[in-house]
């Protein structure tokens, strides 16, 4: 089930080495992913976080806090991997694309 | 110049079913001879595309010179990023040798993303971002 989470200042979202059956959707404020004290990613309002990771029934690579206030949405990843089930072939290998590339980017870092 | 290395396959190493289904299917295809630019940095994005076959180089121009050259091969896409995230091609990319795409429209792939929802929308924009972000060469 949906629903959604309120974070306060350097509450943890997603710990590292953790696994997930959900991912998110910032409503509002800013997180920040980090591991090993690099800050490897923002996130803002309207991004997806751990939507990769637990697709991929993985641990997570790394850990995610709210810097401030923060209100996201927690989706089961069963509901996009339903919604991916039902999509048009073409919408369906670019959101794989998309996936993969950006777990790739996240394990990497800039 | 660098191979890329995980974009056409899955965690596992294998091209996910979805890009195979497409490589099969009857889409549009487009054949390009080496040397041949299949889009160039700036110009409104037109498609996206999926190489069957051949290999491509995607780069940025920085200062007269060639940057963040990457090679892409069979199940690679290139332009989706830029379809997504509403702007022109952020690269050059040109083929390395004989090869064919297949051609995905912003007609059918607009039509297809808004049947899908807000929710796939948000999460396509959002991973778009996210590799645009932490990509050499990434603007976002």
């Amino acid at each position: 089930m949906t629903r959604l989470v309120e974070l306060q200042h350097g509450d943890v979202l997603i710990r590292e080495r953790h696994s997930l059956a959900h991912f998110y959707i910032i409503k509002s404020g800013t997180l920040v992913a980090f591991r090993a004290d690099r800050t490897l990613i923002t996130y803002r309002r309207k991004d997806v976080v751990g939507l990769e990771t637990a697709l991929e029934g993985r641990e997570a690579p790394f850990t995610v806090v709210a810097t401030g206030k923060v209100e996201a949405l927690e989706i089961p990843v069963e509901r996009f991997v339903a919604m991916e089930k039902d999509s048009p072939l073409e919408l369906r290998a670019l959101a794989r694309h998309f996936i993969d590339q950006s777990e790739h980017a996240l394990l990497k870092g800039r | 110049m660098k191979k890329k290395s995980s974009s056409q396959t899955t965690a596992n190493g294998a091209m996910s079913d979805a890009i195979q289904g497409l490589l099969r299917s009857t889409t549009l295809r487009r054949h390009l001879d080496a040397g041949d630019v299949l889009y160039a940095h700036g110009e409104t994005v037109s498609a996206c595309y999926v190489i069957e076959s051949g290999m491509l180089e995607a780069y940025v121009i920085e200062r007269g010179h060639r940057r963040y050259s990457v090679q892409l091969s069979s199940g690679d896409i290139v332009g989706a990023i830029d379809f997504v995230l509403a702007r022109p091609y952020s690269r050059h990319v040109e083929a390395l040798s004989p090869t064919t795409v297949h051609v995905l429209t912003p007609d059918v792939l607009t039509k297809q993303l808004n049947s899908a929802g807000p929710l796939a929308f948000c999460v396509m924009q959002s991973l778009a971002r996210n590799i645009d972000g932490l990509s050499p060469g990434g603007r976002s």
